[in-house]
């Protein structure tokens, strides 16, 4: 058994290992090679390995030079060695002489920290580096971007995880032009990270012209030098109180960096220089942020920041007791987005959010205080601004920093271009630039400087010098708050609410509703208004019905008398609750300018229920317009006051004045809707009017009251009548049910009954039901046969067997009944009965059995699985499958070489379910069986259950099988595989549809498995798995596949999809198919843009 | 209590005597969906089709004179006109949001029994006026959540009534997420479109064609947007059903959402509304991107709902099951245990319930109520606080501004 698990788990591993070198990463890696200057390795293997790796690994570090020369006959470029043990100066002679680089391993050891590696591997030379593992850092609670930024002039490459920090420090490694380097990637998870690569070169390729301006750091032209310099202050505000020295500060991590990152470093030197304000010292090494060297600074400038800059915990707890206790910040742009996991910074900062428009926007800039020292450069202001501004988020708030610039909203146009991320507040409060104090510090933030002319323009240098004077604490300057008053904050809501109308931005409104303090006079004022637009005003109205009171009720009743805005005043007047707004209603009822609005005052009333409203309603009854006439009848039966009732009496009972009595009976007190529920029963009208009374008569007199005329009904001639008699009898009166219903004399009224008996608990009408089940009226027997399923008990078993057995409709009501009877005993009963019924009523037993989920029947089922009839046999797997608990598991894989083929498959499937019935299944009985099979067709049923278990345990038997010598022993693997529940045996799949024939149907299976469980839910990014499902795509040989892997690149949402997709569709077979995945696509990826 | 079809003879030929009318008001994209599906049924004939826009109304119409091999189904532009035909039983209604209750209301009056599309309507008031008509006439009503028809809803809800999960906790839904608010100019009337029948009820606005096809369900005036009839319903109705919360609700609601600050919509686009039960059960009701931050689960499935308990969690959708511990799914909820009632088909059982005249599964009484539980939510959002309300009274307690949303003013002259 040892031997044959062996075997197992030996052709495993060589499957998995033959799948990794399928998918010939070549061009990826080629791309990669030529574009980023890095070479690859898969694994990290030993040296002398031939043909020799871009990198090897020596596990032992030779130590003469006669041992280094045996250890590299075949050498790596670059070779790995252990951190301990190893001579580095000889190592280094070593690498010199042969010109390769060595080297150490810093994943663990005593080297593991990178400030130690760094230290150990700088005396030696450029040719001795340290050989990275970011897991092996990330699992420490080493920051590895911070580690690869410290290491980078002495990194030789890393041994990539993927799934941990790998994206991002390949990204990383990138940005930061580190070259040349070696990665050694997991064999394993070969094409995730293969995907991760590509997509590298795909971004490089995107981004390449982007990143030119950061990259030309220090390598402003000449041209622009100059020009910058003839725009450089020459004085700067104030005085400083001693020499200061200014740290700017430009580490954007993972990402490019702002085009403008060069010229503020530059100008910032220059001001610092010329103007004697400070002293500049330029820097993006993490390190510079620690306690120790931070102290040196009298202000950071985080110029235009992005990511996790601080390297751990205690560099961001020492830069916020830095701030705290009198440091300075200069913000700019994107520092609103560094250390985003970071809370405290954002309070620092005084605001988070990058949600902005174009990088052109042109906006025109408020000066807030023109007397504000920071501010002074640009006078008392507005001036139009083209930059990309900032919408702020959570903390910033007018209330809590001084704004010193801000949008004018009314003069700009706040909809220019695409908006990326939330554009708009709801206060419409968007600032330029502010200082605050944070404890003892100072900090100057402003949303400008995306573009590099920010920092070539004399104003904005000049306000720059300014900022960063107050921050370094020479410029004195107040920072307390201004909050908006809010009786102007109100106005400016208002002001932009008038000229509102439909169809237009919903800003306006928004901010009135959000305006939870505006006080309702200034809304009572605003309907008085000129110049305001008929919508505004029905804001406005819409507002006043949440918040208005009789204060309102005058402007609100002068609407009503115009036909274009009386119905907005009704949405107040409607909710105030004060009388004047009954009767301004009351009031503009005659004065109403067309019967349409004097239809709405009357519901408006009618809704407050107003009593008053009586007289004038009595008068309208007879009215010649209809409208106006109906809403009277509505609005009296809504008021429902006894005067009220006396004027619907007074006219004739139309279905109209009915419907409005129905109304007002379910508004009245009992002892009032009772005699109008008879009076209504009684009348000759339509037959809905006389149910809906018959209804309300039997909820709401009292039972003996009602139960009367509902007897009476039954013998009504209209059926209607009869039926709601017999459902509303059998609610309130079910005893008196059970004694009318032999009175029932047609088949439709008894077959109503029937259904209603069956609603009642504890039911006396079981008899009636088992009469009702042997009368030779078809409906009325089947009726009463459906019912037992409410009322049947263990006895009627017998009855309901026999009729089971009946031709239909008898069949299907018996079989409904007896799968739905209730209790214990009749679960008994059904065991019970099982073993010694004939055939026929045998038969319908096992199904009932499997459909309740008869456990306790499994033993009987058992038996029957090999009775001599067919049928019996075959119905018994099938509710074998439905009941079969774990521990009979054995028995019906015992049953599995004797079955016959045609119930093959339910058996097998009865065996996998009752396996995994278990919380924890166990697929051991299969496996012990599976170690003892011999005959071909019983182990092909053992691979197709494991496969229907789908536990990991079975996993070894079907990949073992891929390569069995017999045809269908290997197309139930790769079908087992195929339907695997998890995607363990993607890899297996997409082996076999490889080298499977193609188009043959184990290629056609594999790969539709592969493609399946492709789109099964992981972690992986759609990105990922596009790249996945091109490789399904080139492994796809008819038009079928393709079309299968279309419909799955639909549902995976990322560039390359969309490019498949887009190549798919010059395919004249698939290109339907391909035109309805790229459109999909092309929504989706723009819905994920927004 | 529901019974098969086949019990009662339905299937196979039914003379003309003994079929149902049916009468479609609104055929947009649902709507017709709906007279394709009923007119298969032998016991159903269709004989009327109501809708304001003439070229929507001629193609349903298409359908079931192809369907009948006739021209005999009438065709109306006012759904008062085909309500008062005499000799239609049942009306089938999938109109925009805010027509439902004048709708369902004039159905009743006229005794017809409805397959009513969710949601219930604009406002609780409406919703408790619906049901005094339903309740007044005894009509059939069926509401439109046809979840409650399909097996894998009802597997979880029988889980959770049975304990299955343990102690219930929480009940998230991740319902579907608004579109960009697109900025809608005004534009020219087609022909064959009665737009002021079209608007009806709701406040005057310029036509543009999105407002009336793809977009009115993300304005307010129109609907409650994802939070309901454009998805949340479904789900907030199968919440109820598995807290066997038919005839009560909760107790107390806090809603937030981010509304779009700009365009034609004014529903909110990113939302979560969590309501609480007696029991101490949340519901939380989420667009999917908020789901997602809110519990990794919402990754298996693009909308559905989780049922989260001291013993594991179910997670439901469209596309079918996932649990905590998986062996959950393989639980059979025997037939001594809470089983809820078995339908297979939504249409099905609204007809089966026409002709025995019993309730179906979608009853008016748990659609007023899972409504509620959308409007709930929408005013706690919009007047940004926690809400207490009486499921009894069926009021916000002691809260007049609160109680002051309960209704809506309809446009001059239309009534509830």
């Amino acid at each position: 058994m040892l031997t044959k698990f062996a075997r197992i788990v030996a052709t495993g591993l060589l499957a998995t290992l033959a799948v990794v070198a399928q998918p010939k990463p070549d061009d990826v890696w080629a791309r990669a090679k030529s574009t980023l200057e890095w070479s690859f390795a898969v694994d990290l293997l030993p040296c002398n390995t031939s043909p020799a790796a871009a990198v090897c690994r020596l596990d032992v570090a030779p130590a003469s030079e006669a041992a280094w020369g045996s250890a590299l006959t075949n050498p790596s470029p670059v070779v790995v060695v252990p951190a301990t043990g190893t001579d580095l100066a000889l190592a280094a002679r070593i690498a010199e002489a042969r010109k390769i680089i060595i080297a150490i391993d810093a994943s663990t050891g005593p080297l593991a920290a990178p400030e130690a590696a760094l230290k150990a591997v700088q005396p030696h030379g450029v040719r001795i580096k340290v050989w990275a593992n970011p897991a092996a850092w990330e699992r420490s609670g080493v920051k590895t971007l911070a580690a690869i930024y410290m290491l980078r002039a002495n990194l030789a490459g890393a041994f990539l995880e993927p799934g941990m920090i790998s994206d991002e420090f390949l990204k990383e490694a990138y940005r930061l032009e580190m070259k040349p380097l070696a990665w050694a990637l997991p064999a394993r998870d070969l094409q995730r990270t293969v995907a991760t690569v590509d997509a590298l070169v795909a971004y490089h390729q995107a981004y390449a012209s982007r990143t030119q301006g950061v990259r030309r750091l220090g390598g402003i032209t000449p041209e622009e030098r100059t020009q910058l310099e003839s725009v450089i202050p020459a004085t700067a505000p104030a005085k400083p109180k001693k020499a200061r020295k200014l740290l700017v500060f430009d580490l954007n991590v993972g990402r490019f960096g702002h085009p403008s990152i060069p010229y503020a470093n530059l100008a910032m030197q220059l001001i610092g220089a010329r103007t004697g304000a400070w002293e500049a010292t330029v820097s993006s090494d993490p390190a510079i942020l620690h306690p120790a060297s931070l102290r040196q600074y009298d202000a950071v400038y985080l110029n235009n920041t992005i990511g996790d800059i601080f390297s751990n915990a205690e560099v961001r707890d020492a830069f916020a007791s830095y701030m705290a206790n009198g440091g300075g910040l200069i913000g700019n742009h994107a520092t609103t987005v560094t250390a985003t996991d970071w809370k405290e910074f954002g309070n620092i900062l005084g605001a988070r959010g990058a949600s902005h428009r174009m990088t052109d926007e042109r906006v025109t800039v408020n000066v807030e205080d023109p007397a504000h020292p920071v501010t002074k450069a640009f006078g008392a202001g507005p001036f139009e601004y083209a930059d990309e501004y900032f919408r702020f988020q959570a903390p910033w708030s007018r209330d809590k920093v001084r704004v010193l610039l801000s949008i004018d909203s009314r003069k700009t146009d706040m909809n220019q271009g695409r908006c990326y991320g939330q554009c708009y507040r709801d206060d419409n409060d968007y600032a330029v630039a502010w200082i605050q104090q944070y404890g003892k510090g100072r900090v100057f933030y402003t949303t400008l400087g995306h573009n590099p002319h920010v920092f070539q323009n004399k104003q904005m240098l000049e306000f720059f010098t300014a900022g960063i004077q107050y921050a370094l604490g020479d410029l004195e300057a107040d920072a307390t708050p201004k909050p908006l008053p809010r009786a102007a904050a109100h106005d400016a809501i208002l002001r932009d609410l008038a000229a509102w109308d439909r169809g237009r931005d919903q800003g306006p409104v928004r901010r009135l509703e959000r305006a939870l303090d505006m006080p309702e006079a200034k809304l009572v004022a605003f309907l008085r208004q000129s110049g305001v637009s008929v919508a505004a005003k029905e804001i406005v109205c819409r507002q006043l019905a949440e918040i208005g009171t009789a204060a309102a009720v005058p402007a609100l009743a002068e609407l009503l008398n115009k036909a274009e805005t009386a119905d907005m005043a009704r949405y107040a007047l409607e909710r105030i609750s004060a009388p004047s707004a009954a009767e301004a209603l009351r009031e503009a009822l005659s004065t109403a300018p067309n019967v349409k609005v004097q239809t709405g005052i009357i519901h408006s009333l009618a809704r407050r229920h107003d009593a008053r409203l009586v007289g004038a309603l009595s008068n309208l009854l007879d009215t010649s317009d209809p409208r106006a006439a109906l809403a009277a009848r509505n609005g009296l039966g809504m008021i429902a006051t006894p005067q009220a009732e006396r004027a619907l009496n007074t006219v004739r009972l139309t279905p109209e004045t009915a419907d409005a009595l129905l109304t007002l009976a379910e508004q009245a007190p009992a002892d009032r809707a009772v005699p109008i529920y008879r009076k209504l029963l009684a009348s000759t009208g339509a037959s809905d009017v006389r149910v809906a009374a018959l209804h309300g008569l039997a909820r709401r007199a009292a039972s003996a009251d009602a139960t009367p005329a509902l007897v009476s009904a039954l013998a009504d001639p209209s059926f209607d009548i009869q039926a709601a008699a017999i459902a509303e009898l059998a609610r309130v009166a079910p005893a008196a049910l059970v004694a009318q219903y032999p009175k029932l004399t047609s088949s439709a009224a008894r077959v109503e009954g029937l259904h209603q008996l069956a609603a009642i608990p504890e039911s006396t009408a079981r008899p009636l039901v088992l009469e009702g089940a042997g009368s030779t009226d078809q409906k009325v027997r089947v009726a009463a046969l459906t019912c037992l399923a409410d009322l049947g008990t263990a006895a009627d078993v017998p009855l309901l067997l026999e009729a089971a057995i009946r031709p239909e409709p008898d069949a299907s009501a018996a079989r409904f009944a007896l799968t739905r009877l209730r209790g214990s005993a009749v679960d008994d009963a059904i065991v019970r009965a099982l073993p010694s019924s004939a055939a026929a009523a045998k038969l319908e037993l096992i199904r009932v059995a499997g459909e309740r989920g008869l456990t306790s029947a499994a033993p009987a089922l058992l038996t029957e699985a090999s009775s001599a009839d067919a049928r019996v046999r075959r119905q018994s797997i099938r509710a074998l499958r439905e009941v079969g608990a774990p521990e009979h598991a054995a028995a019906l894989v015992a049953l599995l070489p004797k079955v016959a083929d045609d119930d093959r498959t339910d058996l097998e499937a009865a065996v996998a379910a009752s396996v995994r019935r278990s919380a924890t299944p166990s697929v051991q009985p299969l496996l012990a069986a599976w170690n003892s099979a011999t005959d071909d067709d019983y182990r092909q049923s053992l691979i197709n259950a494991l496969a229907g278990v789908g536990h990991a345990d079975g996993l070894p038997v079907l990949r073992a099988n891929l390569s069995s010598a017999n045809a269908d022993l290997r197309r139930a693997a790769v079908k087992g595989l195929a339907e695997w529940p998890s995607p363990d045996p993607i890899d297996d799949l997409l082996r076999v549809a490889q080298s499977a024939p193609g188009g043959s149907p184990i290629q056609v299976l594999a790969l539709r498995g592969y493609v399946r469980q492709v789109q099964v839910p992981s972690g992986r990014t759609p990105e990922n798995s596009a790249k996945l499902l091109a490789i399904a795509m080139k492994a796809s040989h008819r038009a079928d596949e393709k079309k299968v892997v279309l419909a799955a690149l639909q549902r995976t949402p990322a560039a390359e999809s969309l490019e498949i997709a887009k190549a798919a569709e010059s395919d004249p077979e698939i290109a339907s198919e391909a035109r309805v995945a790229v459109a999909a696509l092309q929504r989706a990826l723009a819905a994920r843009r927004n | 209590m529901i019974v098969p079809g086949s019990a009662l003879g339905l299937n196979g030929a039914v003379p003309p005597s003994d079929r149902i009318t049916i009468g479609h008001i609104g055929v947009g994209g649902m709507g017709t969906g709906h007279v394709r599906a009923f007119v298969q049924n032998a016991d159903v004939q269709t004989v009327a089709i109501c809708d304001v826009r003439r070229e929507h109304r001629e193609a349903a119409k298409s359908i079931v004179d192809t369907a009948y091999g006739n021209k005999d189904c009438a065709l109306y532009n006012d759904f008062r006109e085909l309500l008062a035909r005499p000799d239609i039983d049942a009306m089938v209604m999938a109109c925009p949001d805010y027509w439902h209750a004048l709708i369902g209301l004039e159905a009743a009056r006229n005794r017809k029994d409805m397959y009513y599309e969710k949601p219930m309507s604009m406002s609780i008031a409406e919703n408790q006026a619906m049901r005094d008509a339903v309740n007044r006439y005894g009509v059939v009503f069926q509401f439109g959540t046809q979840q409650r028809s399909d097996a894998g809803y009802r597997f979880a809800c029988e889980l959770v009534r049975n304990g299955r999960l343990g102690k219930m906790r929480d009940i998230m839904i991740g319902t579907a997420t608004a579109p960009f608010s697109p900025d809608l100019p005004e534009e020219p009337i087609p022909a064959g479109f009665d737009y002021e029948m079209w608007l009806g009820p709701s406040p005057w606005a310029p036509f543009n064609t999105r407002r009336c096809t793809r977009d009115w369900t993300h304005i307010h005036d129109y609907s409650l947007g994802c939070l309901s009839g454009a998805w949340g319903i479904h789900d907030v109705d199968i919440a109820q059903w598995a807290l066997d919360a038919d005839h009560s609700g909760p107790v107390e609601v806090e809603a937030t959402g981010v509304f779009p600050g700009k365009g034609l919509f004014d529903t909110a686009k990113e939302f979560d509304a969590v309501l609480t039960y007696a029991n101490g059960v949340k519901l939380s009701i989420m667009d999917m991107p908020t789901a997602v931050k809110k519990r990794p689960q919402f990754r298996l499935q693009w909308m559905c709902m989780v049922f989260e308990g001291s013993d594991g969690w179910v997670l439901v959708g469209r596309n079918g099951l996932q649990a905590e511990p998986k062996s959950l799914l393989r639980e059979v909820i025997g037939p001594n245990e809470v089983r809820l009632p078995r339908s297979a088909n939504h249409r099905r059982n609204f007809l089966d319930a026409v002709k025995t005249r019993t309730r179906p599964i979608s009853h008016i009484d748990a659609a007023v109520r899972s409504d509620a539980v959308c409007h709930l939510s929408d005013i706690s959002m919009r007047l940004g606080r926690k809400l207490r309300w009486s499921p009894e009274k069926e009021q916000f307690v002691s809260d007049e501004a609160a109680n002051r949303q309960l209704s809506r003013t309809l446009r001059s002259p239309w009534r509830i």
